[in-house]
C-alpha cells in the first residue's frame, strides 16, 4: 500500500517536472510572418486587337493584402462586338516591393498548369482559344484568343488550375484552384 | 499539414499552412472513505498547451496556455436520497505571439473561473430513480474564437476573431427520470441552460472575395442566449423477439441579446429502429433484422436572411440492418450487414459546414464479418 502511494506521488513530480521543463526554447514566442511565400494578388488580362495591333482594353482584379482584411477592387471588360482579340494573362504579387510577377513563375511550370476561361452566356458571346502549349503539347492559356461575338453583357471567368503532376493535367484531374476570377463583360 | 499551391514555397518543400499543437495535463485526485453517509473528492489539475504555426496562411497565432484547477465534490447518500455538491475554480494564463507585419506582438490574458453544481437523486423503488441537477460554469473563450483570421483549412469558409469577446457564464437546470425494468428501459430528461455571452460563429452578410473565388464569410459574436430541451431514450421488449429502440430529442434555442431565434441549432431528431430477434437454431444464433428511420425536422425557428442559404428541408432515411451469429464445427462467424440511406435520399444537414455546396452521402452499404480466431485444442477444451 505504502509502495503504491510513494510510487505514485514520484509519477505525479514527474509529470509537474516534465510540464515545467518542457518549455524549451522554441519559436513560439517569435513567430515569423505570414505570406512570406507566393501571393498572388492580382490578375490582369490585358485585350489586344489583333487586325490593329492596340491594346484596348485591360481588365484588373487586385487584392494586395490577400484574402479577408480590404476588400479588393476590380475592373469589368468593355470590348467590340464581331472583333477577334489576343489577350495575355499577367498574374503580381503586389503585396511584395518589387512587384512580383508571378505569370513568370507559371510560364516555368507551364506543365502543371492550366487555364479555364468560361463565358456565361455560354454561346454567341465570348469565344476562348488558346494560344500557347507546354513540353507536353498541352493548353496553358497565358496566351489565347478570343472572339466577341454579338453585342450583349454578361460575365467571363478566369480559374488558374495547378496540377499535382504533368501527368494529371493531361487528365484534367486532381488541381487547386489557384486563382478564380470573374470579370463583369459589356460588348458594345 | 496541408500541400502547398504555391510554387516558392513547393521549391521550399516548406508547407501552406502548418500547425504544431503541444498538450500536456496532470491530474491528482484524492477520494475520502465513506463516513456516516459522506464520501468526498478533492483533486488538482494542470494543463499546459503550445502552439505553432508555419508556413504561408496564417489561421491562429502561436501562443502559450497554462491552466491550473483545484475541485472538490461531496456526496451524502441516505436511504432513497443522494445528494452531491460541486465546486471548482480554473485559473487560466495565456500569452498569444503575432507577428504583424515583421514586429512580433505579444498579448497576455489572465482568467479566473469559479463553477458550482449541486445534485439531487431520489431512488422511488428499485426501477425508478428521479435526478435534479443544477450548474454554473464559466468558460473563457479560446485562442481560435480571437484570433482566427483566414480561410478554414477543413470547411472553406472565412472565419474571423473578436478579440473583444469575454467569458462564457452558463447556467444550467436539468431533471429527469429513469426507468430500468425488465423489458423497458427509458430515460428521459428537460433541461434549461441560460448562458451570458454565449460565444458562437455566425454567418456574416456577405461572402469574403479573395483572388481564388469567393468564400462563406463566419465571425465570432456574443450574445446572450438559452437552450431549452427534452432527450427521450427508449428501448422496449414489446413482445417476444420483437424490440423497438428510440432516440429523440428537441432542442428550441433563443437570442436574448437580439430578441430572435438563435442561428445554427440543431433541428428536431427522432431515431427509430424496430428489429426482429428469431430463435436461434443450431448452426444460427442472434438472427437479427432490423428497420430503422432517421426523422430530421427542419429548423423552422429561424429568421429569414440570417444565413447564406436558409436551414434545408426535413428529411427521413430509412435505413435497414441484419446479423446473425453461425457457427460450424465449434468455429464461429459474426455477419453483419446494415444499409443507411437506404433509398438514398439527397438531403443536406443544417449543422454540417459543406451543405453551402454540397449534399451529404447516400446510400452506405457495410458488410461486416468477424472470424474469431480460436487457438484452444480441443484437449484443452476438454479439460475446462
Amino acid at each position: 500500500m505504502n509502495t503504491i502511494k510513494i510510487i505514485s506521488i514520484g509519477i505525479f513530480t514527474f509529470s509537474i517536472l516534465l510540464l515545467a521543463s518542457s518549455c524549451k526554447k522554441d519559436k513560439t514566442d517569435d513567430p515569423a510572418p505570414t505570406n512570406q511565400g507566393e501571393l498572388i494578388t492580382t490578375v490582369q488580362l490585358i485585350f489586344t486587337d489583333t487586325i490593329t495591333g492596340l491594346v484596348v482594353d485591360s481588365a484588373t482584379f487586385s487584392d494586395p493584402d490577400g484574402p479577408g482584411g480590404v476588400a479588393p477592387t476590380q475592373d469589368s471588360i468593355l470590348l467590340q462586338a464581331g472583333r477577334v482579340y489576343s489577350t495575355e494573362v499577367i498574374l503580381l504579387d503586389e503585396s511584395k516591393n518589387p512587384v512580383e510577377n508571378i505569370s513568370d513563375e507559371v510560364a516555368a511550370e507551364s506543365d502543371v498548369h492550366l487555364f479555364v476561361f468560361t463565358a456565361a452566356p455560354a454561346s454567341g458571346f465570348l469565344t476562348t482559344t488558346i494560344s500557347d502549349i507546354d513540353v507536353n503539347g498541352q493548353p496553358v492559356g497565358l496566351e489565347s484568343y478570343l472572339v466577341a461575338g454579338s453585342s450583349a453583357t454578361g460575365s467571363y471567368t478566369l480559374e488558374l488550375r495547378h496540377f499535382d503532376s504533368a501527368a494529371l493535367k493531361q487528365a484534367n484531374t486532381s488541381y487547386e484552384t489557384d486563382v478564380q476570377v470573374t470579370f463583369g463583360v459589356r460588348l458594345n | 499539414m496541408i500541400k502547398h499551391s504555391n510554387d516558392s514555397l513547393a521549391a521550399l518543400d516548406l508547407p501552406d499552412l502548418e500547425l504544431r499543437l503541444y498538450t500536456q495535463s496532470v491530474d491528482l485526485n484524492l477520494e475520502t472513505r465513506n463516513r456516516n453517509g459522506f464520501t468526498g473528492v478533492i483533486g488538482i489539475s494542470g494543463l499546459k498547451q503550445d502552439n505553432q504555426y508555419g508556413g504561408q496562411r496564417f489561421f491562429v497565432p502561436n501562443y502559450i496556455l497554462y491552466n491550473s484547477a483545484a475541485y472538490t465534490t461531496i456526496r451524502w447518500r441516505k436511504m432513497k436520497w443522494e445528494v452531491e455538491a460541486g465546486a471548482r475554480v480554473d485559473y487560466r494564463e495565456q500569452s498569444v505571439y503575432r507577428n504583424i507585419k515583421g514586429a512580433v506582438v505579444q498579448n497576455d490574458y489572465q482568467f479566473t473561473n469559479p463553477g458550482l453544481s449541486a445534485g439531487l437523486l431520489f431512488k422511488q423503488d428499485s426501477s425508478i430513480s428521479w435526478t435534479l441537477n443544477a450548474g454554473t460554469a464559466y468558460r473563457p473563450p479560446s485562442i481560435n474564437e480571437w484570433f482566427s483570421n483566414g480561410l478554414h483549412h477543413g470547411t472553406a469558409t472565412f472565419e474571423t476573431g473578436d478579440s473583444t469577446l469575454g467569458v462564457e457564464k452558463a447556467y444550467n437546470v436539468i431533471g429527469g427520470v429513469r426507468i430500468q425494468k425488465r423489458k423497458l428501459a427509458v430515460d428521459a430528461s428537460i433541461y434549461y441552460l441560460y448562458i451570458k455571452d454565449y460565444i458562437y460563429l455566425i454567418p456574416d452578410e456577405s461572402p469574403v472575395l479573395t483572388i481564388s473565388g469567393a468564400f462563406p464569410s463566419f465571425a465570432y459574436s456574443h450574445v446572450d442566449a438559452s437552450f431549452k430541451g427534452v432527450d427521450l431514450s427508449i428501448d422496449w421488449d414489446i413482445t417476444r423477439g420483437i424490440n423497438l429502440r428510440s432516440r429523440n430529442s428537441l432542442v428550441f434555442a433563443w437570442n436574448h441579446t437580439g430578441n430572435r431565434y438563435l442561428e445554427l441549432v440543431p433541428s428536431p431528431r427522432f431515431d427509430q429502429l424496430l428489429s426482429y430477434r428469431f430463435n436461434d437454431t443450431k448452426s444460427w444464433k442472434e438472427l437479427t433484422l432490423g428497420l430503422s428511420a432517421l426523422i430530421v425536422a427542419e429548423q423552422w425557428r429561424y429568421d429569414e436572411g440570417r444565413d447564406y442559404i436558409p436551414p434545408p428541408p426535413a428529411y427521413v432515411l430509412p435505413g435497414f440492418e441484419a446479423s446473425a451469429t453461425f457457427s460450424h464445427a465449434g468455429q464461429e462467424i459474426r455477419m453483419g450487414l446494415s444499409v443507411s440511406n437506404l433509398f438514398n435520399t439527397s438531403y443536406r444537414e443544417y449543422l454540417n459546414r459543406f451543405r453551402y455546396y454540397a449534399d451529404e452521402t447516400g446510400r452506405n452499404i457495410t458488410l461486416r464479418l468477424t472470424v474469431p480466431l480460436s487457438f484452444k485444442t480441443a484437449a484443452h477444451d476438454h479439460e475446462h
